[in-house]
Order: C-alpha cells, then sequence, then structure tokens
C-alpha cells in the first residue's frame, strides 16, 4: 500500500503535505499534553515497534505469506494519536532509509496508513466492544472486525489517490502523466486484493494479538484511554469528527472538476440567462462589483494548462480552507481567553 | 591463525537459506530474511556514504535541500525527454560519488521494474487508457463486457497509453534514483540533522533517531526469537497455527517495547532530560556548495523553462 514516488502529481501529493501537517501538529501538542517529557521514549519506542510489525510475514492460505500494516493494533493499544504519529515516523523512516514509499508521496502514505487506518480502526473497535469484558470473546472480534474494515479505508484512499491521476493530470490528448489507470480501475482492483486477502490477515492479526495481550497483560489496553485525549483537551475531542470530515472535503475537491455544469445556485449571470431565458436586473447590477479576488474562478492568473488549473484548484481550495481555519482559531483564542477572564 | 574475516571489508551476514532459492519459502524464513538484509542495509549504506565522492562533500542540508527540489522538479515536467535528461543526470551523479554503476542500477532497477514496470503494462492497451490506436492485437464483434469493465471492439496498443508508460516508469525510476542517491551519499545521523532544514521540528527528529536506535534493538530481539524457534521446528506448521504465533509474538514485543520506554524514559530522566532538545550542528558550507547550489539553480530553471516551450 506504499505509494511510491512518482505515483501521485504535485497536486495531489502537495494536498496531502498541506493536510498532514496541522495533524501531525496538533498529534504532537495532544501527546505532549497527556505524556509530558515521556512522550519521547514512548513515540520512538511505539514507532519502533510499528516498523517492526510491518516486517513481518504473516502465513496465508496457499503457502504464500503477507504483510500488515498495524495501524489498528497500534491504535488499540496506544491510542489513536499515538498511533498516528508512531506510524507515521516508521513509514518516514521507510520511505527516507529504505526507499520503501515514495518521499513525495511520504504525507499521502501517512494520511492513508497513520491517520484514516488507525481512527477508523480505533472507533470502530471501540463502538463494536463498547462496555464488554476486557478478554471476551467480543473485544476480539471487534478488534479483527476493525482490522479488516480499517485497512479496506486505507486501500481505498490509496486506489482514490492513485484513480483521480488521469483525470486532474494529463496532456490535451489525454495521455496520463502520473499513475495511469482511472478510478474505474484502481479501486476494483485495489479493493479486491484487500477485501479478499490482505483484510483479512490484518483482522487475523489485530485479532489475535489483542487476545493475546488481553490475556497476559489486561492493563495494557486500558492504556490507551489514558494516552489519547486528555481531560484539558476535551474540545478537540467533540471536533475531531468535524475535522476529519473537512479533511476528507479538501480531498475529493478535484472530484468538483469532473461534473460538467456548475454548482445548483451558483449561477453567473450568462449561466442565468440560458436557463431562464432572462437575468433579473438587480442580479446584473449586483455582479461585477468585487473585481478584485486574488484567485478569480478559483485559480491563479496564468495557470491555464489543465495540470496547472487542477493545482491552482486545489490550491485555492487549500487557501480557502486555510483562511477559514486561521481565522476561527484567532476567534476561538479570543472566545477562550474571555472565559478564563 | 589469522582471523581473515575479521579484516576483510566484506562484512556481509549471510542469508538463511541462501542457497536453495525455493520459492516457497515458509514465514519464518522470509522474515529472517528481511530483518538481516536489514541489519546488513544498514551497515553498508554507510560505507558508500564515507567515500569521497561529489555528493558526499557537500553539505548534507544543501544536499537535502537541492534532492527534495529535484524531486519535485521531477514530479513537475512532462515530456519523456526531459524526465530522460534528468534521469541520466542522477547516473553521472552516481559516477561522480563514486558509487558502483552497477549497485546504483540494482538498487533502483530491482524496485522499478518488479513494481510499476508491471503496472505499467496494460496501460499500453485501450482497455485502460483510451487513445488514438497504433498497433491493432485483437478484433472482436462488437463490444462487450467483463464485469464493470468494458471491453472495445478493437484492442489496440494506443499512442497515448505508450507514452504514459513510458513516462511513468521513467518518472517512477528518476525519482527512486535520486532518493538512493541521497540514501547512498550521505549518514543516516546527518541526513536527520539535515531535516532541520525543511522546517522539521528538532524534537521530531531527535525520535526519529531514537525510533531508528530502538528499531535495530527490537529486531535483534525478534532474530532471536525467530531462530530459537526455527532451530525447534521440524515440519512446516498450519496457517492459523503460524498465524498465532506470529501475532503472539507481535504482542509479546508490544510489551516489551512498552516497558523499555517507562525504562528509558527513567534513564533519561536520570540524565538529566528536561524535554530539551538541542542537536549539535556541526555543518559549514564551503565553496563546492555554493559552486553545487549555482550550478544547480541553472540546471533545474534550465529544466523548467524547456518544459514550459516543450510541455
Amino acid at each position: 500500500m506504499h505509494i511510491p514516488d512518482g505515483y501521485l502529481g504535485p497536486q495531489t501529493y502537495g494536498l496531502f503535505y498541506a493536510v498532514m501537517t496541522p495533524i501531525w501538529f496538533f498529534a504532537s501538542r495532544i501527546l505532549k499534553k497527556s505524556l509530558r517529557a515521556k512522550h519521547v521514549s514512548y513515540l520512538a519506542l511505539g514507532a519502533a515497534f510499528s516498523f517492526v510489525i510491518m516486517m513481518f510475514n504473516i502465513p496465508a492460505p496457499g503457502g504464500s505469506t503477507g504483510h500488515v500494516v498495524g495501524g489498528t493494533l497500534i491504535a488499540i493499544i496506544l491510542g489513536p494519536w499515538a498511533a498516528l504519529m508512531a506510524v507515521s515516523i516508521a513509514l518516514i523512516i521507510q520511505a527516507l532509509l529504505f526507499g520503501d514509499g515514495g518521499v513525495t508521496a511520504i504525507a499521502a502514505n501517512c494520511f492513508n496508513m497513520a491517520f484514516i487506518m488507525p481512527f477508523s480502526g480505533y472507533y470502530i473497535y471501540k463502538m463494536l466492544s463498547s462496555k464488554s469484558e476486557v478478554s471476551s470473546p467480543r473485544q476480539i472480534f471487534a478488534a479483527g472486525v476493525a482490522g479488516y474494515i480499517s485497512l479496506n479505508l486505507a486501500a481505498f484512499f490509496t486506489a482514490l489517490e492513485f484513480g483521480i491521476q488521469p483525470l486532474i493530470a494529463h496532456t490535451p490528448d489525454g495521455t496520463p502523466l502520473y499513475a495511469p489507470y482511472p478510478l474505474s480501475v484502481a479501486v476494483p482492483v485495489m479493493a479486491f486484493e484487500h477485501l479478499i486477502l490482505f483484510g483479512f490477515l490484518e483482522a487475523v492479526v489485530t485479532g489475535l494479538a489483542v487476545a493475546y495481550v488481553s490475556k497476559t497483560d489486561p492493563l495494557m489496553l486500558g492504556l490507551s484511554s489514558v494516552a489519547p485525549v486528555p481531560a484539558t483537551m476535551r474540545t478537540t475531542r467533540s471536533s475531531k469528527g468535524l475535522w476529519a470530515f473537512i479533511v476528507i472535503l479538501v480531498i475529493l475537491t478535484p472530484l468538483g472538476l469532473l461534473a460538467s455544469g456548475t454548482a445548483w445556485g451558483e449561477w453567473s449571470s450568462d449561466g442565468l440567462h440560458s436557463l431562464l431565458g432572462f437575468v433579473p436586473e438587480g442580479l446584473k447590477r449586483l455582479e461585477g462589483i468585487w473585481q478584485y479576488s486574488f484567485m478569480a474562478d478559483y485559480n491563479l492568473p496564468g495557470w491555464d494548462s489543465p495540470l496547472m488549473a487542477a493545482m491552482g484548484y486545489i490550491l485555492s481550495a487549500l487557501v480557502g480552507v486555510g483562511v477559514i481555519v486561521f481565522v476561527t482559531f484567532i476567534m476561538s483564542r479570543f472566545i477562550s481567553a474571555d472565559r478564563k477572564s | 591463525m589469522r582471523l581473515h574475516w575479521l579484516v576483510t571489508k566484506d562484512m556481509r551476514i549471510p542469508l538463511p537459506d541462501d542457497t536453495k532459492k525455493t520459492s516457497r519459502k515458509g514465514f519464518l524464513d522470509k522474515t529472517l530474511g528481511d530483518v538481516t538484509s536489514f541489519l546488513r542495509d544498514s551497515v553498508f549504506l554507510e560505507e558508500y556514504a564515507k567515500r569521497n565522492g561529489m555528493l558526499q562533500s557537500i553539505d548534507p542540508r544543501v544536499k537535502v535541500l537541492t534532492i527534495a527540489v529535484l524531486l519535485i522538479t521531477v514530479s513537475l515536467i512532462r515530456p519523456p525527454f526531459l524526465i530522460g535528461v534528468l534521469y541520466l543526470f542522477t547516473l553521472i551523479l552516481a559516477l561522480l560519488s563514486k558509487i558502483p554503476l552497477k549497485i546504483f542500477l540494482l538498487r533502483v532497477w530491482l524496485f522499478v521494474p518488479l513494481f510499476s514496470g508491471i503496472i505499467a503494462i496494460p496501460a499500453l492497451i485501450n482497455v485502460f487508457v483510451p487513445g488514438e490506436p497504433i498497433l491493432i492485437l485483437a478484433k472482436f464483434q462488437g463490444k462487450w463486457f467483463i464485469g464493470p469493465f468494458e471491453i472495445p471492439e478493437v484492442i489496440a496498443i494506443t499512442r497515448q497509453g505508450s507514452v504514459a508508460a513510458l513516462v511513468f516508469v521513467l518518472r517512477v525510476a528518476t525519482s527512486v534514483s535520486l532518493v538512493v542517491l541521497m540514501l547512498l551519499t550521505t549518514k543516516w545521523s546527518s541526513l536527520l540533522k539535515a531535516l532541520r532544514i525543511l522546517c522539521i521540528p528538532q524534537i521530531f527528529t531527535f525520535i526519529i533517531s531514537m525510533t531508528y536506535r530502538y528499531i535495530h534493538l527490537l529486531l535483534r530481539l525478534l532474530e532471536d526469537v525467530l531462530l530459537a524457534k526455527k532451530s525447534r521446528v521440524i515440519r512446516r506448521s498450519s496457517v492459523g497455527d503460524g498465524q498465532r504465533w506470529v501475532s503472539t509474538q507481535m504482542g509479546t514485543l508490544m510489551k516489551r517495547s512498552l516497558k523499555m520506554s517507562e525504562d528509558v524514559y527513567s534513564a533519561m530522566v536520570s540524565r538529566g532530560f528536561t524535554n530539551e532538545v538541542k542537536i549539535v550542528d556541526t555543518f559549514n558550507i564551503k565553496k563546492v556548495d555554493y559552486l553545487w547550489s549555482l550550478f544547480f539553480i541553472l540546471f533545474v530553471s534550465l529544466i523548467l523553462s524547456l518544459n514550459r516551450v516543450w510541455g
């Protein structure tokens, strides 16, 4: 599932760096708060462990073997935030030292395997195992299902990432510039092998490892309830889902390029004219008042080739989201400062 | 008796089962092989970094920055010819850095054809990448479907498909070459320090370097466990047993590493660790760095402007 260099165009991998940087920042702040100075050794060992997990060959039916990512297993034991950092560091070392996974694609790989996988896995596990005994069959079952679904989610996102490449980056005559397969090929192929084989390996290993840990050292499973979110950071917990949603939306922005026509309700007066047959007078006057936008039509001046246009589009989305987040952040600063005083 | 093997340069750790290359190695042997090749690699990578070649003499910060810019350049340019030029450039750099071409090519192309080369082949035909046919392979009576896939009336190799496959393989190979060049010519410790120039916080690189050290420790533990198991096994275990054993080992390793993280923390605190990381920098920018930077800026701008003209 490690995406190598050259599979993703700059607009895609750039986007993932932009998305992952605040997530990493956020995660390290949370861990620093909850673990204090201990977070250094905790993360280092967690990451080393995560690296070693990926090195195991797991026997599969038919005499073959496969690897597991282990994102969900680590999330169940260390908590999702620590898992995010641990798996990220393991992936960075793999890319920088062994060329396993691309350097430009580090952020995209971390998004799939260190963000989507541990978080989805952790919450599926929590949901399914709610209030059951620590070493009950239900816990083990929950861990297995979480491993299966989270790996498939990660694979799905990976397929999306290189499946959109031919759509957003091709020459005028339709030659794809990066990974050449469209979504209709990339998604089924990735989904197939992960639904049929790797998902089950991940499920078996996650389930069995959790079973082993809960039998021999049940306290370890309790650890994750300490690690993820300290009381002082409660606010972040409620907004976690929202953040994930925003991230997914930003990623999907290039899909908007595929749709023909304009969004409902966002017609220009020309578009409106062709729809209605006339243009309301007031609208005609209002339109054209704002002439000064930096990124008109979600694009940068001079970036007219399809590649550059797509890049400009995503850049616009990022700038937009960034500005909104920044403003909200500043506002929340003031609001919480008020409360304190 | 002279201990000849102690003074010879060849420090390769023998791979288990290296002589008989059976395709059906068990999971024990495979994992053991992965572990030993990791340990071997991490010794051997430093070997080239010590040579006095061109890239080795450049300040790691400058090198990291330039390789990063080159990687982005490779991902930006479109004409296959230009990507080819960049690929040749990596070969020249490898030669100037005294990396044996054979080893360099092997490291890159062992990965590229295995993965991306095979992936690129189906892209040639119009089933996957539609375009103008240049070589017709088969003709059918009308369209037909395999599941959701539409198989067109004429199956042909397309111009778009072949260009796409060529660009794809070249791009992957060039990117991989650049990363391999960086790996082979930079010591891991200075690479980590140099990452700071990309605005990566010190604490982060510190954790990465600690992780790297403990990967070695955990792998040595794992190696012992695997060898112990291997020496006690006389027949192939069932898939289920194997999976249970592997999962149990993962659990044990996790317990060990969590325990170890506590110990390491206590050890750090008792030695005065205060959650502040200060890394001593011993880098200094020399004349060769300025020369390289100047050449580099000219080279990349030339490539990018040619890309503008032809792209």
